[in-house]
């Protein structure tokens, strides 16, 4: 009786699990796209993306400055001026923290779905849905600008993806062109802290390349890690001996610039006795943070390392006009957080 | 014969001491075979070895005139019935339970009791005169209602031998006789019964075969009243013991002489 | 006169036990065709039945992937896991004669996860990696049998300090597993296998682990009756005919399948398959014959209750451990409490 009881239920599960395979199939309305994501998946989408979600944060500074932040209806998190530019993102709703809501997600039932491209599981997962998902990397300046290229793409604002690009090359040979001046035995070398004492940006990090655009060395550059933000210690650091050490301005820090000036163990660091700990701007927009806002980081670097080359006046022009390009708005520096 | 023991040794790995030395007995069904013998003496060891639990070093144990050492575990447990000293499980299993559990040499390995295995429970519970315990958890009995159970548990085993370790161990002076009793009973029933006991006088009431530890795992073995003597039994308890006739019970009685 | 009332009493024992599962099961189906119908998409409680059973209208798409591709394969998975990780408890709990381990309390969740950290190492697939898990599983249940057998201590506590020894190991090599991966594909293939959720779960996902968890469960039901007698004690089992080593290994072998199967859909859910089993010796007694299929039953309801309840309370889903852990560690001291007696 018993085991007729136990057979019954299993067979009970395996008529729903094959229930659960016979879903009928998603038919897209409209026309139909193909778009290659940074996963290099073949994502297909209605011709028309009119709403988007997602879990992490990344992409949201990326569709503003595409102009289609109105079509977010569901991110990780949103901070700073990202409100100002789009109103609508105050009350916007979530999908989940960490992890994906799955029933969220499909009452939003979006057009498309934006994940990290190191995660195929949920983006597979989200694809089971009927939901396209699409995979976004950003590690890197080319990747970022590649993410802005395919989400021109996605929304069909593959000029304004193009100009935005055009824009952040310029600026990446503004600084060239003052670099290529700087003599070689002037070169600064400096490196980026992250969120603890210790955690070092390495040489395949963005971080890395902001040190390297603004022409300064950075120490950490041959660290090989697989992990971001590598953790070197302070005793390689105090080996280094950087000229500057630009620290990252996330509200997760678990210590503060000033505390390394004041840290006695720290004050032969050339660094430190030349008051060089600099935390990256800004409070409201991270010029550290993948995104193009990192042009004006480099540029930050710049005039921090060689005034001589390209003074702080010169920076400050470039702010205004990066906001009105990318944003079509500007904000004034003591908003901003940005300390002379 | 159930039983036939040939010249058996026996010594833990390793070690050179004899706990068995060259040991022979035989026994045949309803016969009663009481082993005494001083604390360590190997009285443990020897109903291990009996009941296939533990090989001898040395020598032959027949099992209806099989090798034990042949026969599967199953085989054994279908003819030998092992009363272990008192133990208590880790889990409160009722007193039926518990017994129907005796069943299990002729149950099949994914089996389970079937309805004529827990009628021949009830009926066995019915013989004991413990029926009333069947729903009781078996860890909370008092000593003898424990003991009795756990002879109900061998006796559904149907089995042709008992082996009893010191079943009236730590028992009251009236739970001793009535265990005694029993075994007396099931004896004339036709189990072959062999106990070990640190008692000369129970070995004396229940009469049959008596085998005697002496020095160094040798064993010797007979009619109860052949080898319990004064003698023999100073020998192995180094103190003073005797053996009176007591007029009023019309048999003899061992004795301490004094402290 | 009495002989007659003891035999019914029994019998009457014999029958609240099966009521009792009788009645799990209805409130099992009557839960589970609820937690169906309730979630965050807004969806009719009647047209989920409307599309569990077919009749619904095609016209909405979504309403069938909310139901059959994420509500029903969720339903699924936690019942069959709260029903094998109960089941290898009382297993695991049966062989060993001690109330107080389980699966996480053994090491072998833990061992699961370092095989199937070794096996995405090697980039195995799917299939190998549930394999390799079931080995990991199995390799940590010897190791923690291996510390007592060394230590000649056959105690409850040993057998339970020796699981802590090797679930922290394993933990541990766990860890330096995830440091050396690569961070991309691997160390984000094993930390997604580890946490483990019910919120992706799939129906491949499902059907992969239902065939190794139905065989292990119905051998375990079968074995059942010689669990209750190995839990009598070896020499004691011994006597009785019983292969001890064989059954000993029989048993953990189901029962490891079972954890490692569940660990492969779910991650590692601790408390299940420990508290489980002392409800259901409360409600049905200590013979793992009613207990078993009881346990199961009872898990199978927990677990899915507990899901449904982490899915659908909060905006932000919480993983399904801190719920189970924050109900069963005050329940178990709960039940210590009530049982000190008999377990001195």
């Amino acid at each position: 009786m018993l085991r007729k009881t136990i057979a019954a239920l299993l067979l009970v599960l395996l008529v729903f699990t094959t229930a659960c395979a016979k879903i009928p199939q998603q038919t897209v309305a409209g026309t139909v796209k193909t778009v290659t994501d940074q996963a290099g998946r073949q994502v297909k989408l209605p011709d028309d993306v009119e709403t988007v979600a997602m879990m992490f944060s990344i992409p949201t500074s990326l569709l503003l400055a595409l102009g289609v932040g109105d079509r977010l209806v569901a991110v990780g998190a949103t901070w700073g001026i990202q409100t100002l530019i789009e109103p609508s993102l105050e009350t916007i709703g979530t999908v989940g923290r960490g992890q994906l809501d799955m029933e969220s997600l499909a009452a939003y039932n979006p057009d498309v779905f934006l994940h990290k491209a190191s995660d195929p599981a949920t983006l597979e997962v989200v694809a089971k849905l009927g939901i396209p998902a699409l995979g976004l990397t950003t590690e890197s300046t080319a990747e970022v600008l590649e993410a802005i290229t395919v989400l021109g793409e996605v929304f069909n604002r593959q000029a304004r993806a193009a100009e935005l690009v055009e824009y952040y090359h310029s600026k990446m040979e503004l600084a060239n062109r003052i670099v290529a001046q700087i003599p070689a035995d002037e070169r600064k070398t400096a490196i980026v802290m992250g969120s603890e004492i210790g955690k070092v940006a390495g040489g395949n990090m963005l971080q890395s390349f902001m040190i390297e655009t603004a022409g300064g060395i950075n120490c950490a550059q041959d660290v090989e890690s697989q992990q971001a933000w590598p953790v070197v210690g302070t005793e390689k650091i105090f080996a280094w001996n950087p000229d500057f050490i630009f620290c990252t301005n996330g509200s997760a820090s678990e210590y503060e610039a000033a505390d390394l000036l004041h840290d006695p163990t720290w004050q032969n660091m050339n660094a430190v006795k030349n008051n060089r700990v600099l935390l990256v701007p800004t409070d409201k927009d991270s010029w550290e943070y993948p995104s193009l806002s990192t042009c004006l980081g480099f540029l930050w670097m710049l005039c921090q390392m060689y005034p001589e080359y390209y003074s702080e006046a010169d920076f400050l022009q470039e702010v205004d006009l990066f906001y009105q390009t990318a944003y079509g708005m500007t904000f004034n520096l003591e908003f901003l957080g940005y300390r002379t | 014969m159930i039983y036939e023991v040939n010249n058996i040794s026996f010594a833990y790995p390793n070690t050179e001491k004899l706990i068995l030395n060259e040991v022979s007995f035989s026994l045949a069904r309803g016969e009663i075979l009481s082993i005494l013998g001083p604390n360590g003496a190997g009285k443990s060891t020897l109903l291990n070895c009996l009941a296939g639990l533990v090989k001898p070093t040395h020598g032959e144990i027949l099992l209806d005139g099989k090798d034990i050492s042949d026969l599967p575990g199953k085989n054994i447990a279908q003819k030998i019935g092992y009363v272990q000293q008192a133990h208590t499980p880790a889990f409160s299993y009722s007193v039926f339970e518990f017994v129907l559990m005796g069943r299990a040499p002729k149950i099949s390995f994914f089996g389970r009791p079937q309805k004529k295995d827990e009628e021949l429970v009830w009926q066995t519970l019915e013989i004991m005169k413990i029926t009333h315990l069947a729903n009781r958890p078996y860890t909370q009995l008092s000593g003898g209602e424990r003991q009795q159970c756990v002879i109900a548990h061998v006796l559904v085993q149907e089995p042709q031998a008992i082996l009893f370790d010191e079943p009236t161990a730590s028992l009251d002076y009236g739970n001793q006789a009535r265990i005694l009793r029993l075994i007396k009973r099931l004896s004339a029933q036709g189990y072959a019964i062999i106990m070990t006991t640190h008692n000369p006088d129970h070995a004396m009431l229940l009469g049959g075969k008596t085998a005697l530890f002496a020095q160094a795992g040798k064993l010797s073995c007979g009619k109860t009243s052949e080898i319990i003597t004064e003698e023999s039994l100073q020998k192995i308890y180094h103190t003073d013991v005797r053996l009176l006739y007591v007029d009023a019970l019309q048999r003899q009685a061992c004795l301490h002489a004094k402290l | 006169m009495i002989i007659q009332s003891e035999r019914e009493l029994e019998h009457k024992h014999k029958r609240q036990a099966r009521l009792i599962n009788i009645a799990l099961l209805i409130l099992l189906f009557t839960t589970a065709l609820i937690a169906l119908c309730i979630g965050k998409y807004p969806l009719k409680p009647l047209s989920a039945l409307a599309v569990l059973f077919g009749k619904a209208n095609l016209h909405d798409v979504m309403d069938y992937h909310v139901v059959l591709g994420l509500r029903l394969p969720r339903i699924i998975a936690s019942i069959i896991c709260g029903a094998a990780l109960a089941s290898s408890g009382t297993a695991y709990q049966g062989i060993f004669k001690n109330p107080l381990v389980s699966s996480e309390f053994l090491g072998v969740s833990q061992g699961a996860c370092v095989g199937a950290a070794i096996a995405i190492l090697l980039s195995a697939s799917a299939a190998q990696i549930q394999l390799f898990a079931f080995l990991g599983g199995l390799l940590a249940v010897g190791l923690t049998l291996l510390i007592p057998a060394l230590m000649r201590n056959n105690s409850n506590l040993m057998l339970v300090l020796s699981g802590i020894i090797i679930g922290g190991a394993m933990s541990s090599v766990l860890g330096f597993i995830k440091y050396i991966a690569d961070p991309e594909t691997e160390l984000a293939a094993i930390t997604y296998w580890q946490m483990g959720s019910f919120s992706y779960i799939t129906s491949d996902q499902l059907a992969s682990v239902l065939l190794p968890m139905g065989l292990a469960s119905l051998c375990l039901f079968g074995l059942s009756w010689r669990i209750d007698i190995l839990s009598l004690g070896e020499s004691e089992a011994q006597t009785l005919g019983t292969n001890v080593p064989l059954v000993r290994i029989f048993t953990i072998i189901c029962a490891t399948l079972l954890t490692a199967s569940s660990v492969s859909i779910a991650g590692t859910i601790s408390w299940v398959g420990l508290i489980i089993p002392h409800f259901g010796r409360i409600l049905v007694g200590t013979g793992n014959t009613r207990l078993l299929p009881t346990a199961c039953l009872g898990g199978a309801l927990f677990l899915l209750t507990v899901d449904t309840v982490t899915r659908t309370a909060t905006a932000a889903e919480m993983p399904i451990s801190i719920l189970t852990g924050l109900i069963g560690a005050p329940l178990y001291a709960w039940l210590l409490y009530k049982r000190r007696m008999i377990i001195n």
